[in-house]
């Protein structure tokens, strides 16, 4: 390694960047009142272009501060300095744009908008609308939102793109709208939702595609429960988990000609015309144990007749489905700061049985066995070999194909009985103290919660300290209160020379 | 099993054979002295290092970080070889060995540290109560505040070359002026123990991380007028944007500000209108965690370097918090540190700067930025390319020899 004429290059580019690095001073001397007309002497640029920031004919310094230092003696100079009216340009243009940034029980803003807005706008000029930096259309390095986000990018061959995309995002997507988070064109800040959105531009009444929907009044349906919006690896931008007679192309196994506008069955309800082939399923829920109420009445409330984006074709996703129903659930999934990933990222349906099992609480498991499925230092899981999915519980569950590289496995030895959360520490076949009649055996569940907690651990202590939980069997032994402390106010700083001077005149008194 | 034990018995009066001999013939030597003459017996003095393998990460990776230099008080930097001072058999008794050991000022216990827009090395050092300067390029060295201040601490540079020092004895800023002259002092009203300082360029903030509050302050650098408070003690929950003693704080060139949060082993970043962004680190003894994370600083490029003083390495995180490398152990060697607390980076030459309290001395280590790494981590990636392609072929002609066999 020969770091001479390296050494070298690093003092030009040090050079270099050490000018970026002082700009904050203004190179030529200004008075604190400077008219915007002087400012544009030289700075005319900043005024040209397509789109113009209407804050520039309030004059620069609405925006911008002068601030002048004067030189302590003759051997230097006034020092002029151009700074923002506020810390970060974020605060400086909500004082204008005001809620912008989100209002308490709206949905989510775009995520820029919370972080800085000139990651995407141009504080005073550009030749795109709204003074973006670049057009929200055209190829990966010409379209602004292709600099984070990848829709539409990596199509497989045998896929479908959204010809759409081409006419630039802003087509559907008004960025800053948000409102009532229940609503989806808040959610994904769409101009309006599906399908009027659809309809904009696909005409129901066009032959085409009357007989691509096979005849059926598609029209009032959700577009979005069968296509994928932007692009999709299977052909017609189709969902890819399909019920196969849809994709085989068999309307007619469960569809008769549609009369008034309406769908006609088949069979006289849903339930009946699935069961003609799901008779196994139907057994399974009418024999379990068990017992499901949800899963007695019509099958589509939680799977999609045709496709989806979820395994099990569960619509409108593995989590939502459950917290239709469970709203107690729904609230915590809201409110609760550290989450299960399996309950709340991959369904509910991981652990639990959709269709009734043999099991309290439907599970799929018993006791600790339900959680060393996946958490157990070896954990049971088989990988099919031609689409790379993980299976677990004997293939009732699948999973994506790296669902256990990034899984915490505990360090349990001696057949899993003790090492967690120390290495003699009991976690089966011991009485559980914390249990106020002393009676049951001690599990995954003594300590933590399954669903969802306050702190990392999900203790069930309600806090994220593990000191509380600990004193519930080792009473006594550690000197720290149960009950969560409230945080402390901040210290007031003391003025020592005032009290000493305080002390002082006392004295003399 | 007679076998074995008869061979085990065998091998243990071997062994016992080789101790009595090694026992007699060192006996013998040391008692008689027929076995080599004194110098040999000596432990070889350790092998002079060579400084220019002190790079980091070390090769075949790219290198980024350089050791460049050392120096532990004025002599080091002017390179006047005076004679050495004689001390007295009481002060060897005593131990005194500070400052002028060597004829000249050495620092004791340097804290803070900061470079100005010349390359000058500005150090504090709290128990001389001064600020040593040192100017590498004309081979001078300078002093400020010897009257002024009790403990310097903290430092922090203005682009203007104005010096900012923090005193936690006396709880004031002092500002001086480019010449050495004390321009204002400010703060006595709000601070109880000032450590860390650093400026916001752009927004004209100085932040000063109050440790004794657990608070920062951030004050207008031009008219020393107190701003804002923000961040409060931490409880046992550590929640974000709480504190337990927070020393040192460095602003990046969006003016985001990094505190190294020392009691909670963490550090902790925020926005300049003082909302919290992120915070990253732990308890722990791998790269990413923290023993007792001091000086902090963010370079050109936006790396994050953060000196723990109990691991005595700088660990470089980038702007999110994820680890990148990490540099020095604990030791007196050139690339070694013993007691690593403050850090500064000189934009000028983009040098790094840490201090150490226990030798008393500053390291210089050269960064390269990105833009001057990356034709060599192409280059790298293509040597790893022509690796993995030659190992598959190897691997190719190997099958294809089993198949005709």
């Amino acid at each position: 390694m020969k770091w001479g004429p390296k050494l070298a290059a690093i003092m030009i580019l040090a050079s270099v960047s050490g000018i970026s690095a002082w700009a904050a001073k203004h190179p030529v001397p200004l008075d604190p009142n400077t008219d915007s007309a002087k400012c544009l002497e030289c700075h005319a640029d900043k005024t040209k272009g397509a789109s113009v920031h209407s804050a520039m004919q309030m004059g620069c310094l609405s925006c911008h501060e002068i601030r002048i230092i004067k030189a302590h003696d003759k051997k230097h100079e006034d020092v002029t300095r151009v700074k923002l009216i506020k810390a970060t340009p974020l605060s400086l243009c909500l004082t204008c744009h005001d809620g912008m940034n989100g209002k308490p029980g709206s949905s989510k803003p775009h995520a820029p908008v919370t972080k800085n807005c000139l990651l995407c706008h141009d504080p005073h000029n550009s030749p795109n609308k709204d003074q973006l930096l670049k057009p929200t259309s055209g190829d990966k390095d010409g379209n602004l939102c292709l600099k984070c986000h990848t829709q539409g990018l990596n199509v497989p061959k045998k896929g479908s793109r959204h010809a759409a995309l081409d006419m630039g995002c802003d087509t559907c997507h008004t960025t800053h709208k948000i409102g009532p988070p229940d609503k989806r064109d808040n959610k994904f800040h769409l101009t309006k939702d599906a399908p009027a959105l659809c309809l904009d531009c696909h005409d129901p009444k066009d032959e085409g595609l009357k007989k691509a929907h096979h005849g059926q009044p598609f029209a009032q349906a959700d577009c979005l429960s069968c296509h994928d919006p932007h692009q999709s690896q299977k052909p017609k931008l189709a969902q890819y988990f399909q019920h196969n007679p849809f994709e085989s192309g068999s309307c007619e196994v469960c569809h008769e000609a549609p009369a008034d506008g309406k769908v006609v069955l088949t069979q006289k309800d849903v339930r009946s015309l699935c069961v003609t082939c799901h008779d196994k399923q139907a057994k399974e829920i009418e024999t379990a144990k068990v017992p499901h109420p949800g899963a007695q009445g019509d099958c589509t409330v939680c799977h999609s007749p045709h496709a989806s984006a979820y395994d099990r074709l569960l619509r409108p996703d593995p989590v939502s489905v459950c917290e239709n129903c469970h709203a107690d659930f729904a609230e915590m999934h809201k409110n609760k700061p550290v989450l299960h990933a399996a309950a709340f990222r991959d369904g509910c349906f991981t652990c639990h049985d959709g269709h009734g099992g043999d099991r309290t609480n439907l599970l799929r498991a018993e006791g600790n066995a339900l959680c060393l499925q996946c958490h157990s230092p070896n954990p049971q899981f088989k990988v099919d070999k031609d689409t790379g999915v993980v299976t677990i519980f004997g293939g009732a569950v699948r999973l994506p194909g790296d669902y256990f590289t990034r899984m915490p496995a505990l360090d349990l030895r001696s057949g899993d009985t003790m090492g967690h959360p120390t290495s003699l520490h009991p976690v089966t076949a011991a009485i559980d103290r914390g249990d106020p009649d002393k009676k049951r055996a001690m599990g995954c569940t003594s300590c933590h919660l399954p669903h969802a907690g306050e702190g990392p651990g999900m203790f069930v202590t309600n806090t994220a300290l593990t000191a509380p939980l600990c004193n519930r069997c080792h009473t006594g032994t550690i000197g720290v209160p149960t009950e969560p402390v409230a945080p402390a106010k901040p210290a007031q700083p003391t003025d020592k020379k005032k009290k000493k001077k305080q002390q002082q005149g006392q004295q003399t008194q | 099993m007679t076998t074995t034990q008869t061979t085990s018995h065998c091998r243990l009066r071997a062994v016992g054979a080789t101790i009595l001999l090694a026992a007699l013939v060192t006996v013998g030597s040391s008692s008689f002295g027929f076995a080599g003459d004194k110098k040999t017996q000596k432990s070889p003095p350790p092998p002079p290092i060579d400084t220019s393998k002190l790079v980091w990460p070390p090769p075949p990776d790219v290198p980024r970080i350089k050791w460049l230099a050392q120096a532990f008080g004025e002599e080091d930097v002017t390179g006047a070889t005076t004679k050495k001072k004689k001390s007295s058999w009481m002060d060897k008794m005593a131990g005194v060995s500070l400052p002028g050991e060597r004829g000249k000022p050495r620092m004791a216990k340097p804290y803070g540290v900061a470079v100005d827009s010349k390359g000058r090395i500005f150090v504090a050092d709290p128990p001389q109560g001064g600020v040593f300067v040192f100017d590498l390029e004309n081979k001078k060295v300078g002093y400020r505040g010897l009257q002024q201040l009790k403990a310097p601490m903290g430092l922090a540079m203005d682009d203007n070359d104005r010096l900012f020092v923090s005193d936690a004895e006396q709880h004031v800023i002092f500002c001086f002026k480019a010449d050495g002259g004390v321009e204002g002092t400010f703060g006595a009203d709000y601070l109880i123990k000032p450590i860390g300082i650093a400026l916001d360029l752009d927004n004209r903030f100085l932040y000063v991380v109050d440790s004794a509050a657990n608070r920062i302050a951030v004050f207008d650098a031009d008219t020393y007028k107190l701003l804002r408070f923000f961040g409060s003690k931490s409880d046992a929950l550590m929640a974000p944007g709480t504190f337990d003693r927070p020393t040192n704080v460095a602003v990046d060139n969006e003016g985001n500000v990094y505190i190294t949060d020392t009691f909670n082993d963490r550090v902790e970043a925020f926005d300049a209108d003082g909302q919290f962004l992120r915070m990253w680190g732990k308890v722990g003894n791998v790269a990413g965690t923290f023993m007792r994370p001091k000086g902090i600083a963010v370079d050109g490029d936006g790396h994050v370097y953060v000196v723990d003083s109990e691991f005595n390495n700088v660990q470089i995180f980038d702007s999110e918090g994820r680890t990148l490398v990490f540099f020095g152990d604990r030791g007196t060697t050139p690339g070694t540190f013993t007691l690593a607390s403050g850090i500064a980076f000189d934009q000028k030459n983009n040098r790094v700067v840490v201090s150490e309290q226990w030798v008393g001395r500053i390291q210089l280590f050269q960064y390269r930025t990105d833009a001057d790494a990356k034709p060599d981590y192409e280059k790298l990636e293509e040597q790893l390319k022509k690796a993995a392609a030659e190992k598959a072929e190897a691997e190719k002609r190997a099958n294809a020899k089993d198949s005709a066999k």
